[in-house]
């Protein structure tokens, strides 16, 4: 029971990597508050825990609202008395455009998947600090680390979001709490399957498949559990000495 | 009789061979590995170190296989696998742990001095992962790591050591590619200061421009985190890696520093 006793707020709990680490990390303990934007899909984890006899606190939200990234913390910590471990983990997609950018293409990557999990965070750090510490886990991607094949966007936000990572990992560490991210290959889940059906950018699905199952050593898709359990190490006590890190989960993606 | 263990069940019936650990790091590692049920070959050069290793293990009603050997001979970083797997009967992890630190200078380089470095260091978790590839084929989740360093990220104060710890960086990078087929995994863990005999011996010594106790605050002052780690943090990462938990994770190089590398 490696989580026995804390207090974490998952979102992007809805589907894929979040909604396996819920279920691992209610196996190993935590008390859960999941969050995520389509209500159906939160709907059905609740009573999908239900069903295993674990109650889990949901809060449905759209992360891309300013105020909804502060106030999901705040909720959460309401509801649990308390908050040791925020894993940002919701995240979206980028779009391929590259010329004549507006708005409207930057914009909802850069609030799902930067603007979020700052404001997340800097709700996240007092609560953290009256417990006597804390961790931090964001998602980021291989894709922050490495430039995406489709979406130049997408690499902007997971690469700012690294740099997040790393600065407040800096500045919290005399606090107790560790700042971590995971940085996920290619991953079996709703979002990725359906790019590989879809294509990005330039490239039609067939191509980005053949692609990207080409590019990864371990010859195949991370299973969104693996993941989970990787956030699930960044998250507990067993990493006590690690902060500051971009973990790659991506079966040697990068190691190329 | 075996005590009660943390993970009963995580690792039970691994087998597991780890090279220095006689002491710091490995030695945490040995007992973490064996409390969650693998069978530990602890290897180390000191015969007394492994014994009181070996003893510890026993003690908790875990099971561990002695092997003492000097990795900066020839052919000693082959026959401890080859030991290892015959008294485990296969092998599912190797942990190759032993390393020096180095000399300081490299003016006036003594060329012993240096091989050994090398040796230790590069050398001999090459010649133990090719020993050890034909076992771990063999396994369901074979699984290696190395001990590598934020010197192998970052320059260290030793131009030598750091030299070894970034070859062994780009050793696990691209083996992790060549093995990845057989669903081996292989990847490096990069300590920051820890409170262990290889890293107060380096403090002692001190450097040409810091006493020993300068040296002390100044490797102190430079983890965000505070502190030195205990040999158990280190060794935790290790296991992670190893075990079947980090499956999707291979050619990765692990920082486990306090925040160090991350300014």
């Amino acid at each position: 029971m490696k989580l026995r006793g804390k207090k974490v707020l998952i979102t992007g709990a809805g589907s894929g990597i979040g909604e396996a680490g819920v279920h691992l990390f209610a196996q190993e303990g935590a008390r859960i508050v999941a969050t995520g934007r389509d209500a159906g899909k939160i709907e059905a984890l609740a009573a999908a825990m239900k069903s295993k006899n674990i109650a889990i606190d949901t809060i449905v939200a759209d992360l891309t609202d300013e105020e909804a990234s502060r106030d999901v913390v705040n909720r959460a910590a309401a509801l649990m008395g308390g908050l040791h471990i925020l894993w940002c983990n919701a995240g979206t997609m980028g779009p391929g455009e590259i010329e004549h950018l507006d708005h409207s293409h930057y914009g909802p990557t850069m609030a799902a998947n930067l603007t979020s999990v700052m404001l997340s965070c800097g709700e996240a750090i007092d609560h953290m600090r009256s417990a006597g510490g804390g961790s931090i886990v964001v998602t980021s991607s291989t894709s922050g680390l490495v430039g995406a094949m489709g979406s130049p966007i997408y690499s902007a936000s997971k690469f700012g979001v690294i740099g997040w990572v790393k600065s407040l990992a800096q500045r919290l560490a005399t606090d107790g709490i560790r700042v971590n991210a995971v940085c996920p290959g290619p991953t079996a889940t709703p979002q990725m399957l359906s790019v590989m059906e879809k294509g990005s950018g330039k490239l039609s699905g067939a191509d980005y498949s053949r692609i990207l199952l080409s590019g990864i050593p371990l010859g195949r898709l991370g299973d969104p559990l693996e993941l989970a359990q990787a956030a699930l190490w960044l998250a507990s006590d067993d990493s006590s000495y690690v902060t500051g890190v971009a973990m790659p989960v991506d079966g040697g993606y990068t190691c190329r | 009789m075996t005590k009660q263990r943390e993970n009963p069940v995580e690792l039970e019936g691994f087998r597991v061979l780890i090279t220095g650990a006689g002491a710091g790091i490995g030695h945490a590692g040995a007992l973490l590995f064996a409390r969650a049920g693998a069978k530990v070959a602890v290897m180390d050069v000191s015969a007394d170190r492994v014994e009181e290793t070996v003893e510890a293990i026993r003690k908790e009603g875990g099971h561990a296989l002695p092997i003492v050997g000097d990795l900066a001979q020839q052919g000693v970083s082959e026959r401890i696998v080859e030991e290892a797997a015959s008294g485990l009967d296969g092998l599912d992890i190797l942990w190759c742990n032993a390393g020096i630190v180095g000399p300081l200078e490299i003016e006036g380089l003594d060329e012993a001095e240096y091989d050994g470095t090398v040796a230790i260091n590069l050398t001999s978790p090459i010649m133990s992962c090719a020993t050890a590839l034909p076992y771990l084929r063999r396994s369901p989740a074979g699984s290696i790591v190395i001990t590598s360093s934020v010197a192998g990220l970052v320059g260290a104060t030793r131009p030598v050591y750091s030299a070894t710890k970034f070859a062994v960086v780009g050793f696990v990078k691209s083996l992790a590619q060549r093995v990845a087929a057989d669903a081996i995994r292989v990847n490096a863990i990069c300590p920051g200061p820890v409170l262990t005999p290889l890293m107060n011996d380096m403090i002692e010594k001190g450097t040409n421009s810091m006493t020993a106790a300068e040296y002390r605050a100044y490797l102190v002052a430079s983890v965000p985190l505070g502190r030195m780690a205990a040999p158990e943090e280190i060794a935790q990462a290790a296991f992670w890696l190893a075990s079947p938990r980090s499956s999707f994770v291979t050619g990765i190089a692990l920082p486990v520093d306090g925040g160090h590398t991350a300014r």
